[in-house]
C-alpha cells in the first residue's frame, strides 16, 4: 500500500490506524482527567456502596457502569455514569471529587488530576451525608501519617513487624551470602583445565562467564615442538558478549561445561572481537613459553562470555635449523593451556559493587519506583483526588526515561533513550487490540447487548420442549458464571457489572430451591471469579495477547489453556464458598428463610427487585416465576 | 359453586416449536431484539475468527464488528465513544509504558538478579530453598499473593520479567534457547502468570470484582477472597500443564 509516498505494509496501516485511534483515547482521557466539563463530589448513588465504602452494588443489569449523583461546584446535581475500574481503582467513595464530561448523551464521570487540592469555593458535602461518610467505613485519613495512624491496630503492627523482620532477615542474608549463597550456574574461583596437548593444531579453547562481576583469568602456555627460534604472537578473541551480542553457535548445541571444539564444530557469527595479544619467544625442541591475561568481563553485562585463543608464529622473525625450514602447526602446541577463574563477588561486596554500577543503580530505583506507585496509590497514600493512579504510573514511567538520560551522562554503558526507543516503548499490537476491544464492548452495550444476554439467561431456564427441560435452574447457572469466559471482554468488569443482577437472581433461586442460603456466595463469586479472570483469554485485547505477542505466538495460542484453567478456578472458588468459607450475611438468611416460608403469601422484595432488574426491563422471570 | 368444587382455567393454546419462536420474537421489544442481534453477530464473528484464524490483524475484524454492531443498535458514535472513554484505558495502557521505561532502564535485569540470588538462597539448618522453579512458581502467583484491583497494570508491566525469568529456565535446565522446548517452558510460565495475572482482581481487598459481589451481599470486603484464590491458584496449575503438555504452542506453528 503507498501511504504518502512510503511503501507501507497493509498491516502496518491498520496498526497505525488503532494506535492513533488509541492516543485519541488517551488524550481524551487526560482531558477528563485535567480539564473535565464540570467538577464535583460525589453525592449519591444508584449502585454503588454497600456495607462498606470499598465495595459497590449494582442494581441495573445491562451496563458495564455505575451510576451516581454529582453535586458540582456550581451548585447543581448531575446524574452520571462511572466505570467499576475507576471507583476501585482510584478509590471513589461519598464525597470523592470527580470532574463530571458530557460525551455523546450520556455524563461520564472520572476522577481529577488537582495537584493543589480543590478550591475553595468547591463542592462541599451536605451535612446529612458527612455522617454517613464517617460511618466507620469511609476511607482512611489521607497521606502517610493517616495510613500509619489508621493501620497501626495492634494485630495489625505485630503481624507487619514479623513480616518486616521476615524480609529484613532474608535481605540480610541475601546481601551478606551467609546461606553459602552462590549465584546460579558457576563455583566461585573455579578453574577449568583445558588440554590440548595431543598436538592437534591449532584450537580454540571456549570459556563459560556467567557473571557481571566476574574475571577471565587466561594462562597460556606454548611448547615448541620442533628446531627453531621466533616469536609467535598469542591472541584472545571474544566471540560472544552476552546475551544479546551472540556472536558464536556451537553446531553440537550449547554446555554448562568448558567446550573444546575444533573450528569445523562450530560457526562465528558476524566478527569476533579481539580482547587481548602477548607476544612470546620460543627457541628450540621442548621450549615453553607463558602468557598471562586478564580480562575484565563487561559491567551489567549478564550472560555468556566465550573465547577462543589463536597462535600466529611472526614467520619473518623465525630462524631454523637442521631438517625444520618451516614451522608446522603441529609443532607449535599449546599445552595445560587455559585456565578461567571466576573472581565473583558476593554478598555485601557484591551489592555495594553494584550500587556504585550506575546502570544496576537506575535499573533498581526504576523497580523500587514501579511498585512504590502501584503500592502506595492503592493504599491511599497518594491521594486519588490529586494523583490519580494512572497519571502517576505515566509520570513514573517519563521519571524513569529521564533518569535514564541523566544516567547516560554519568556512565555511557546506560542506555540512552532515543525517539526510536521511545516509540519502542509501545508495545503495539496488545494495546491495538485493547483499544478495539473496547471499541467493541463499548458497540455491544450501546447496541443493548448486554440486555439481551440477560434475558436470554432467563428465557434459557424457562425454556421448555414437551417435558423436556434442555437447561432448567442448574443449566443456566452453569452457563452464567461461565458466561464472562465464553464471551470474554477485554476487562472482566465490564460483565460483571453487566450481569451481577443475574447472578444474584439465579443465587438466589437456587438458594431458595435447594433451602441453603450458602449457595448464593457460591453462584455470586464463583461468576465473579471467572469475569476477573475472562480478560486473560480474551481476543479482545486480552492480558493473553501481551503473551502471545511476546513469544511470536498467534492470537489464542494461550486462550484454550487459560479457558480450562478458569473452568477449574471458577468450580474450586464455588466448593470453597459452599464448604470452606460460607458467605451468608445475616439479613440475607432471614429473607432466604421468609422466602422459603410463606413465598405464596407474601412477595419477597429482593425476589421481586432482582428478578425485575435482571435484564433491566423485562419482568416475565417474576411473573412466570409467581 | 362452593369453594371445594374444583374447576378449570381456561387455558390459551400455546403455540409451539417455531411459531413459539415467531411469537417470542414478536413479542420482543425492538431494542431487545438490537441486542441480541449484536450479541448473537458478536459470538459467531469470534468464533470463526478463532477458528479460521484469519491472515489480517484481529483488530481490524474487530473494528469492523464494532461498526456493525453500531448499525444494528443504530448508535451513535459519540455512544462508542463514551462506552470507550467510560474506563480507565489511561491505566491499562500505562502498564504497557512502564514496563517499556524499565527495560530500558534495566528494571528487569535488576529483578532477574535479584530472583537469581533468591533462587540460589538456602535456609539455614535445612539446607533447602525455593530454587529457579520454586521462584518460577511464586513468579507466576504473585499477582494473587499481591492481587491489585487490575490485573492488567501488574501484568503488562512484569511480562517482561516472567518471560525472562524462563529464559532464565532455560539456561539453568541446559536447554538450546532456539530449540522448542524452550519455546514451551517460556510459554507455560507465562500463560500460567497471565491468567493468574487477569483473575487476581478478582479477590482483591483494594476495591477488586470481588467487591461488587461483596457489596451486593452485604458482606464484608475480603471475605471471599480466599476461595477465589484458592480457584486460581488451581486454574494456575492447571494453565501450566495445559500448555507443557497438551498446546505445547510454537511461533509460527
Amino acid at each position: 500500500m503507498n501511504l504518502m509516498g512510503l511503501d507501507v505494509a497493509p498491516e502496518t496501516t491498520i496498526y497505525a490506524l488503532f494506535l492513533v485511534i488509541g492516543a485519541i483515547f488517551l488524550l481524551f482521557e487526560l482531558r477528563l482527567l485535567m480539564f473535565p466539563g464540570r467538577k464535583g463530589i460525589i453525592v449519591g448513588s444508584d449502585d454503588i456502596l454497600g456495607s462498606d465504602c470499598n465495595s459497590c452494588r449494582s442494581k441495573s443489569g445491562g451496563k458495564m457502569s455505575l451510576g451516581v449523583t454529582v453535586l458540582t461546584d456550581s451548585g447543581k446535581k448531575v446524574k452520571a455514569e462511572m466505570s467499576p475500574c475507576v471507583m476501585c481503582l482510584n478509590k471513589v467513595v461519598l464525597g470523592s471529587r470527580v470532574g463530571v464530561t458530557k460525551v455523546g448523551s450520556r455524563f461520564i464521570c472520572q476522577r481529577i488530576i488537582e495537584p493543589m487540592g480543590a478550591p475553595k469555593d468547591a463542592a462541599k458535602l451536605p451535612e446529612n451525608l458527612q455522617a454517613i461518610k464517617d460511618c466507620g467505613c469511609s476511607p482512611r485519613p489521607r497521606g502517610f501519617k493517616g495510613y500509619i495512624k489508621s493501620t497501626m491496630k495492634p494485630s495489625t503492627a505485630i503481624l507487619v513487624g514479623l513480616l518486616v523482620a521476615a524480609i529484613v532477615l532474608i535481605g540480610v542474608s541475601v546481601v551478606t551470602g551467609a546461606n553459602n549463597l552462590h549465584s546460579g550456574l558457576q563455583e566461585e574461583d573455579e578453574v577449568y583445565d583445558l588440554d590440548f596437548a595431543d598436538g592437534s593444531g591449532f584450537q580454540e579453547p571456549v570459556l563459560r562467564y556467567e557473571d557481571s562481576t566476574s574475571q577471565a583469568n587466561l594462562d597460556i602456555n606454548v611448547q615448541l615442538n620442533q628446531e627453531g627460534a621466533g616469536p609467535v604472537i598469542i591472541t584472545v578473541y571474544e566471540v560472544s558478549y552476552g546475551t544479546d551480542g551472540q556472536m558464536f553457535e556451537p553446531l553440537g548445541g550449547y554446555s554448562t561445561e568448558p567446550m573444546l571444539l575444533n573450528s569445523s564444530e562450530f560457526t562465528v557469527i558476524g566478527t569476533p572481537v579481539e580482547v587481548a595479544n602477548a607476544t612470546v619467544d620460543l627457541n628450540g625442541t621442548g621450549d615453553t613459553a607463558n602468557a598471562s591475561f586478564v580480562i575484565d568481563l563487561e559491567e551489567g553485562d549478564i550472560g555468556d562470555h566465550i573465547y577462543y585463543v589463536t597462535l600466529t608464529p611472526v614467520s619473518s622473525q623465525w630462524t631454523f635449523a637442521g631438517n625444520d625450514t618451516t614451522l608446522t602447526t603441529r609443532n607449535l602446541v599449546m599445552t595445560e593451556t587455559v585456565k578461567g577463574e571466576f573472581e565473583t563477588l558476593s554478598g555485601m561486596d557484591a551489592l555495594k559493587e553494584d550500587m556504585l554500577n550506575v546502570p544496576f543503580f537506575i535499573g533498581f530505583v526504576s523497580l523500587i519506583l514501579f511498585f512504590a506507585v502501584i503500592i502506595l496509590s492503592l493504599k491511599g497514600v497518594v491521594p486519588q483526588d490529586r494523583l490519580p493512579i494512572q497519571a502517576a504510573l505515566v509520570l513514573a514511567a517519563f521519571v524513569i526515561v529521564l533518569m535514564t538520560i541523566l544516567g547516560w551522562y554519568l556512565d555511557k554503558s546506560v542506555i540512552r533513550i532515543s525517539a526510536q526507543d521511545m516509540a519502542g516503548m509501545v508495545i503495539i499490537h496488545p494495546i491495538t487490540a485493547l483499544v478495539a476491544g473496547f471499541m467493541v464492548a463499548g458497540a455491544l452495550e450501546a447496541a443493548g447487548a448486554f440486555d439481551a444476554a440477560a434475558d436470554a439467561l432467563n428465557r434459557m431456564e424457562n425454556l421448555k420442549f414437551g417435558k423436556f427441560i434442555p437447561f432448567g435452574v442448574p443449566g443456566t447457572v452453569i452457563l452464567l458464571v461461565n458466561m464472562p469466559t465464553i464471551i470474554a471482554m477485554p476487562c472482566g468488569r465490564i460483565l460483571a457489572a453487566a450481569l451481577m443482577p443475574a447472578a444474584l437472581y439465579f443465587g438466589f433461586k437456587v438458594a431458595r430451591q435447594s433451602g441453603n442460603s450458602k449457595l448464593v456466595g457460591a453462584i455470586v463469586f464463583a461468576f465473579i471469579v471467572n469475569a476477573a479472570a475472562s480478560c486473560g483469554p480474551s481476543p479482545l485485547g486480552g492480558i493473553g495477547t501481551i503473551g502471545e505477542g511476546m513469544t511470536k505466538l498467534s492470537i489464542g495460542s494461550f486462550g484454550d489453556a487459560q479457558q480450562l484453567g478458569i473452568l477449574f478456578a471458577t468450580t474450586v472458588c464455588m466448593v470453597g464458598m459452599k464448604f470452606i468459607t460460607p458467605l451468608t450475611p445475616p439479613v440475607l438468611e432471614e429473607k432466604l428463610k421468609k422466602m422459603g416460608g410463606d413465598e405464596e403469601e407474601e412477595e419477597d422484595p429482593i425476589e421481586s427487585k432482582d428478578s425485575s432488574d435482571l435484564s433491566g426491563k423485562n419482568p416475565q422471570g417474576k411473573e412466570e416465576e409467581k | 359453586m362452593t369453594d371445594d368444587e374444583e374447576y378449570i382455567e381456561p387455558q390459551e393454546d400455546k403455540p409451539k416449536g417455531f411459531k413459539a419462536f415467531v411469537a417470542v420474537i414478536k413479542g420482543m421489544e425492538k431494542q431487545m431484539l438490537k441486542g441480541y442481534l449484536a450479541l448473537i453477530i458478536f459470538m459467531m464473528v469470534l468464533a470463526i475468527t478463532l477458528i479460521v484464524k484469519p491472515p489480517f490483524p484481529i483488530q481490524f475484524i474487530l473494528a469492523a464488528l464494532a461498526l456493525l454492531i453500531m448499525v444494528i443498535g443504530q448508535a451513535k458514535i459519540q455512544d462508542l465513544l463514551a462506552g470507550v472513554i467510560l474506563h480507565p484505558v489511561m491505566a491499562m495502557t500505562a502498564g504497557f509504558l512502564i514496563a517499556g521505561a524499565m527495560g530500558l532502564a534495566g528494571g528487569f535485569d535488576v529483578m532477574i538478579y535479584l530472583l537469581d540470588k533468591l533462587a540460589a538462597l538456602s535456609m539455614p539448618m535445612v539446607g533447602i530453598g525455593l530454587g529457579y522453579i520454586g521462584i518460577a512458581i511464586f513468579l507466576a502467583n504473585t499477582p494473587t499473593i499481591f492481587p491489585m484491583p487490575c490485573g492488567r497494570i501488574l501484568a503488562a508491566a512484569l511480562i517482561p520479567a516472567v518471560f525472562r525469568w524462563g529464559e532464565k529456565l532455560n539456561e539453568v535446565y541446559e536447554i538450546d534457547p532456539g530449540s522448542t522446548q524452550a519455546s514451551i517452558v517460556i510459554s507455560t510460565l507465562l500463560a500460567a502468570f497471565i491468567v493468574n495475572a487477569a483473575a487476581s482482581c478478582g479477590p482483591s481487598p483494594l476495591g477488586g470484582i470481588g467487591g461488587i459481589g461483596e457489596g451486593n451481599m452485604g458482606a464484608p470486603i475480603g471475605s471471599s477472597g480466599r476461595s477465589q484464590s484458592a480457584g486460581i491458584m488451581i486454574a494456575t496449575g492447571v494453565t501450566a500443564l495445559i500448555i507443557a503438555i497438551v498446546v505445547q504452542p510454537i511461533p509460527g506453528g
